[in-house]
């Protein structure tokens, strides 16, 4: 399901909470070559 | 040949060509890492970095502040350790991968993989599409490098614990 948004929207959610705990998801995925990145959605971080 | 599991682990099977096209593809990759006077706006490197904040330059660039060094040791790290598997001449040809020499294998040909695909155009440019991989010249020598690496990866992944 996961891979199959990815495929068609050319991303997908993967991860949500604080700005913190993100960006130590984000630089775990980097050193998978992944292609990760962050946004907020506007809530409290 | 390529990776294969046995009863002991991973094991990995190279004839001469291969085994120095590898090494030659390895020390390329640490080649990159070093280089301090590097563009950061290299198509490489963006893919081997990429942008946390594709929105949020500042945020982007402090996350790279963070971030950057650690994950160049990372693939400095894997790079060496597969490098050190090459050295190994095995017994019969057959070299016996730790489970964690096996992982930096992955990430090193990922890493291979990724750089390759870049060059070929597999990964496009912010606002152009992609070539498909069933586009690619079957002469160009590239390409067929990047189609065995990809079975070379397969067969990795196929042989994981």
């Amino acid at each position: 399901m996961l891979m199959l948004q990815v495929h068609q929207e050319g991303k997908a959610v993967v991860s949500a909470g604080s700005r913190e705990e993100m960006e130590r998801d984000v630089a775990a995925l980097h050193r998978y070559g992944l292609w990760a990145t962050l946004a907020s959605d506007g809530g409290e971080d | 040949m390529g990776f294969a599991r046995s009863d002991a682990g991973v094991v990995l099977q190279l004839d001469g060509d291969e085994q120095r096209i590898l090494s030659d593809l390895l020390y390329g990759v640490l080649e990159v890492l070093a280089d301090d006077g590097r563009a950061p706006g290299d198509p490489v490197l963006q893919r081997w970095f990429p942008t946390a904040y594709p929105d949020d330059p500042a945020a982007a660039a402090e996350f790279r502040r963070f971030t950057a060094d650690d994950l160049t040791r990372a693939k400095r790290d894997s790079a060496v350790t597969a490098l050190e598997t090459l050295d190994d001449p095995g017994a019969d040809g057959e070299r016996l991968l730790p489970p964690e020499t096996a992982l930096s294998w992955l990430a090193s040909l990922n890493d291979i993989r990724m750089a390759l695909g870049v060059r070929l155009g597999l990964v496009a440019a912010p606002g152009e599409d992609p070539l498909d991989p069933d586009e690619l010249d079957p002469e160009d020598p590239v390409a067929v490098l990047y189609d065995w690496l990809t079975w070379l990866q397969e067969t990795l992944v196929r042989s994981m614990p």
